[in-house]
């Protein structure tokens, strides 16, 4: 009876062995992290099924997703399709030999016919093409419609203006901006990205981001000074502490419910805010955020990026699937069903007709903006890693008082020129 | 020491009480498990809420946040119909190979240490035991779980059991364990003409039930717990594990809090089934083992 | 014993031939090592060639992603004590983490043990609701906490608004640099005592009763009950667990970086979630290795203390 029960031991090791899901027709992975943005992308994500019966996409529900697969795919593992959240990352895996150059497959399934030229030169590592672009971001300022009326307030254009309208919105026992970091600390850059953009101006963000001046450069200080002194004047969330306390949950009720006047946030919020405001019954709506003189300045950035894992055992399936979900048709069917920021292709014009005028206004004027040299630069797509991270883990301590914004921009310009020099810089379109 | 002494006098350590003070300890007691059961009690009600009003109550708190909202199973349901008992199952499956395979190799290593001397013990004990107990596992992740890849290992049992087999507390346990039983009794199964192996399966083992459970309790705990190994070489969703399922309840935008917290309820159940009858055995082992050598 | 030691064989064939040669062998060659065998295969594989390749890693400037890396010798040692300022902060918070995980939860554990050792009735039910923010899963713990002190909508919030003040228990703990990192050990705490005090209580359980009838007729009052027969009755558990409680506080990460991620303005950094983050976001996972090298390092001459005080007699 023992030794039988050893042998089933043995047996059930053994099975054990065999490895999970044997595989008859070509199938491509992807993992995908994001529960509920899951929900309505991943159907349609599977409508490419439908297209060719020999290539299937295989989406895995994966906690974590982006350490666990950059993991995989340094150790030879992972799914076909390595998704990053941006240039830099793609710039160290196509340095390590991790994702393949896709120049071939580019040329034999025409991205460049759908692609903006700029979007795909973003994904050029050494001149070559190892990544997509998805997620085109910019960040506006969001407000309430009830609030703005109810006290006869107009959305500021400049920070002048901003200024004013700031303390007749604490006046009235508001919050000004319904801010905090607690359910994502990297939030911090999107401020400091926006102030260095809307008060020095991109084109010197241009100039230091390329190196001719540096990082503490009088305007570029100036513009985090006056963010720390919005922070400090506790527009931020109703205080520093606040502001790191508050949670998402936070920042979408109470400017939905109007305890907060607005709210400076990326695209990628339109679907939250969508929702909540549903919920409250009030309106909402966006102007771009003030800039020092009253341009309409939008700094762009890309949520994510696809490349093709170098493990992968069918990378022309795998191709065949970007070709597929990069085309204007699916990207422009996940904006209007799930307010989806599009990848930078050119949707067509009956495609934003479909949408909500506020959201397709928004992706009108981003497009305008960067045909019209008014566009900027987001932190996490085109700052290098470490002076990314810098930029929002060290400007809490400017904001608890530890640091100057002086000292900070140094420690920035340090980090920066040693990056700069080592050539760990994403691309950046040239202005 | 006046001050401290009177009042743990009154808390009245040991002896007889007076029914006031007996009151004073239970009513003491009673807070205690009150302020500690609250948030709990909130979790649990949270689980049962759909997933809009979780935070309805407890924003601003009051006391309704205890009771459900809007009674309804709908996270379970949801946690289910996404396959949470898949991941149920595969734990406790990967729980109870770990617990017997690992049980074998462990308590091996464990009695050679205790039992023999052989050249190269002493360096083999403190590199086995301390280097595993010492090295942060971030650091050995990627060589990890290049090693698994190389033997195509990804995605089947293997790459979740064999590195769960090694054990250094477990070996550390079997080998203090060990060392007290009585050498008469090895002895006198030697002169009848007992093998090693035969000493150690008919001798050894019926002896150290105690040891037994409290080694199977850690290597089934640590299983029950594990998230980042399991998600980095089982990504495929038939081999997911109960801690990785809960987890993909947190989206990057959006996080279903009822059912992570529905979730965590079941997974914590196990355990607590599991300590509370054998937690004389777990605790006599945690205390036994100081580390010697 | 002296017999064989005057006819030992000296060729392979007569040792071969020799019984008791045979024997010695096999008890202190083959048969060690048929029982080590099995565990020394895989702890090779899965644990002492990685940590092997991961110290070697901390020696190169390896980016964490491919394995293309260049050997730097020491560089990321250097430059974690003399340039890193913030090394020294991390480490300096770990100290303060330390000092409050060896006294808050002992002195919380060892009160309630004390007392609970008295009760009779529902120790066991009283005991499991104790035990069960343990085994929560820490992404829970901290979610339910980061809620309830919330300070515009938490149970300070709730206070305040009882008492009809302001802003007097409703404060930002987690997002005040002077309170973020005493609020995430406060919320550790509350899930890890309960696992200490049943250690302790299982342990004073096991105290002869004898003992405290023999103090009781020396005339000792309950402090000295406890301090005499209590105390060293759990003594070698008690030090046990405050060196692992020590080992513990130098690997302190999930709580922290799940309520604040070392926030604000690195307040509650320790140096697994620099670790964490150099390994994850910044490319410098060999820098990012040296920490964890030196982490270990820390963690064995905590070991080392408490051996070489088992050396010298103490009853550990």
């Amino acid at each position: 009876m023992k030794r039988f029960k050893l042998l089933f031991v043995v047996a059930a090791l053994i099975m054990a062995l065999a490895p999970v899901g044997a595989q008859d027709v070509t199938t491509v992975t992807m993992w995908f992290g994001e529960g509920s943005t899951l929900d309505c992308w991943g159907p349609i994500m599977l409508e490419f099924n439908d297209v060719d019966p020999s290539v299937q996409l295989e989406i895995v529900p994966q906690a974590d997703t982006w350490n666990v697969t950059r993991t995989a795919v340094a150790g030879g593992g992972g799914p076909d399709i390595v998704r990053t959240p941006g240039p830099s990352f793609v710039y160290e895996m196509a340095q390590a030999g991790l994702i393949l150059p896709m120049d071939a497959f580019a040329d034999e399934m025409g991205w460049g016919d759908f692609f903006f030229d700029w979007a795909l030169d973003l994904g050029l590592v050494d001149g070559q093409l190892y990544s997509l672009s998805d997620e085109l971001e910019t960040l506006v300022m969001y407000y309430n419609v009830e609030v703005f009326e109810a006290n006869g307030w107009t959305p500021p254009d400049t920070m002048d203006e901003l200024n004013a309208l700031a303390e007749e919105v604490e006046a009235a026992g508001l919050t000004v901006f319904s801010h905090g970091n607690a359910s994502w600390r990297p939030t911090n850059e999107h401020f400091v990205g926006e102030y260095w953009t809307q008060v020095a101006g991109p084109h010197k963000v241009y100039q230091a981001l390329s190196g001719e001046i540096p990082w503490t450069d009088e305007s570029l200080v100036g513009a985090i000074e006056l963010l720390d002194a919005h922070m400090q004047a506790g527009w931020y969330g109703g205080g520093v502490d606040l502001y790191f306390t508050n949670d998402g949950v936070y920042r979408r009720t109470s400017l939905a419910e109007g305890s907060a006047a607005m709210n400076i946030e990326g695209s990628w919020a339109i679907r939250g805010t969508v929702d909540y405001f549903n919920e409250s019954g009030q309106t909402w709506d966006w102007v771009p955020v003030p800039s020092h003189d009253g341009t309409d300045y939008y700094t762009i950035g890309m949520g994510n990026t696809s490349s093709i894992n170098a493990n992968s055992q069918h990378p022309q399936a795998a191709a065949q699937f970007l070709t597929w979900y990069f085309s204007p048709a699916t990207q422009g069917k996940m904006l209007t069903s799930c307010l989806k920021g599009p990848a930078p292709v050119a949707i067509g014009e009956d495609v934003m007709a479909e949408l909500d005028p506020r959201i397709a206004r928004l992706y009108a004027e981003l497009s305008d903006a960067s045909a019209n040299d008014r566009y900027g630069y987001t932190t996490w797509t085109f700052w290098p890693p470490k002076s990314d991270v810098y930029i929002y883990e060290e400007v809490e301590r400017v904001w608890t008082g530890e640091i100057t914004a002086m000292e900070y921009s140094e420690g920035l310009q340090e980090l920066f020129a040693e990056e700069l020099a080592a050539g760990d810089i994403p691309p950046i379109p040239t202005r | 020491m006046r001050g401290p002494e009177t009042f743990i006098q009154s808390l009245n350590l040991g002896g007889r009480r007076s029914p006031a003070e007996t009151l004073l300890v239970y009513a003491l007691h009673i807070v205690v498990a009150v302020v500690f059961i609250l948030p709990l009690l909130w979790a649990i009600a949270a689980s049962f809420s759909p997933n809009e009003e979780v935070f309805k109550y407890a924003y601003p708190f009051s006391w309704r946040a205890l009771l459900p909202s809007n009674f309804t199973l709908a996270a379970y349901e949801n946690l289910f119909a996404r396959d949470f008992g898949v991941a149920l199952s595969n734990t406790f499956v990967l729980g109870m190979v770990v617990v017997i395979a690992g049980g074998v190799v462990n308590s091996m290593a464990g009695f050679a240490f205790a039992r023999f001397n052989f050249r190269g013990k002493r360096l083999l004990f403190v590199g086995i035991i301390l280097i595993t107990f010492l090295i942060p596992i971030d650091l050995t992740a990627i060589p990890r779980f290049i090693l698994i890849s190389e033997l195509k290992w990804i995605n089947t049992w293997p790459a979740l059991i064999v590195p769960g087999l090694a054990n250094s507390l477990v070996i550390f346990l079997f080998r203090q364990f060990f060392e007290e039983i009585p050498q008469d009794l090895i002895d006198a199964a030697r002169v009848d003409g007992a093998s090693w192996l035969s000493v150690f399966y008919r001798i050894v083992l019926p002896l150290s039930r105690p040891v037994l459970i409290t080694a199977a309790l850690l290597m089934f705990l640590t299983q029950w717990d594990s998230f980042f190994w399991p998600l980095l070489v089982a990504p495929h969703p038939a081999l997911r594990v109960v801690q990785v399922e809960i987890a993909i309840s947190i989206g990057e935008y959006q996080t279903l809090w009822n059912e992570l917290l529905a979730g965590s309820m079941l997974a914590a159940i196990v355990p607590i089934l599991l300590l509370l009858p054998f937690q004389r055995y777990y605790i006599q082992a945690i205390t036994s083992s100081g580390l010697k050598d | 014993m002296a017999v064989y030691v005057q006819t030992k064989p000296t060729t392979i064939a007569e040792k071969l031939a020799d019984e008791t040669w045979r024997r010695k062998f096999l008890r202190n060659v083959l048969i060690p090592w048929i029982f080590i065998c099995p565990l020394l295969i895989i702890h090779l594989y899965v644990v002492a060639i990685p940590a092997v390749q991961g110290v070697y890693m901390s020696l190169t400037d390896w980016t964490g992603v491919g394995m293309n890396v260049n050997f730097v010798g020491l560089d990321n040692y250097y430059e974690l004590f003399f340039e890193d300022e913030t090394f020294g902060k991390a480490l300096g918070n770990n100290i303060i983490w330390m000092a409050f995980f060896l006294t808050v939860p002992f002195i919380m554990a060892l009160f309630c043990a004390a007392m609970l050792a008295q009760v009779k009735r529902g120790g066991m039910l009283y005991r499991s609701i104790l035990f069960i923010p343990y085994v929560l899963a820490s992404v829970v713990t901290t979610t339910i906490w980061k809620n309830l002190l919330n300070p515009q909508r938490g149970i300070g919030a709730a206070v305040d608004n009882l008492l009809g003040l302001e802003d007097v228990f409703g404060v930002a703990f987690l997002g005040r640099p002077d309170s973020a990192l005493m609020s995430i050990a406060f919320i550790d705490n509350w899930h890890f005592w309960g696992f200490l005090m049943i250690l302790f209580l299982a342990s004073m359980q096991s105290i002869p009763p004898v003992l405290y009838d023999a103090a009781k007729i020396d005339g000792a009052n309950r402090w000295d009950e406890f301090r005499h027969v209590t105390l060293p009755g759990i003594r070698p558990t008690l030090l046990f667990m405050y060196m692992m409680v020590a080992i513990w506080s130098f690997l302190a990460f999930d709580y922290i970086f799940l309520l604040t991620q070392g926030g604000p303005g690195g307040a509650s950094e320790v140096i697994a979630t620099q670790l964490y983050k150099n390994a994850f976001f910044r490319f410098q996972a060999g820098y990012g290795a040296a920490q964890g090298v030196v982490i270990s390092i820390f963690a064995g001459f905590i070991i080392m203390i408490f051996v070489t005080l088992r050396r010298r007699g103490w009853d550990i």
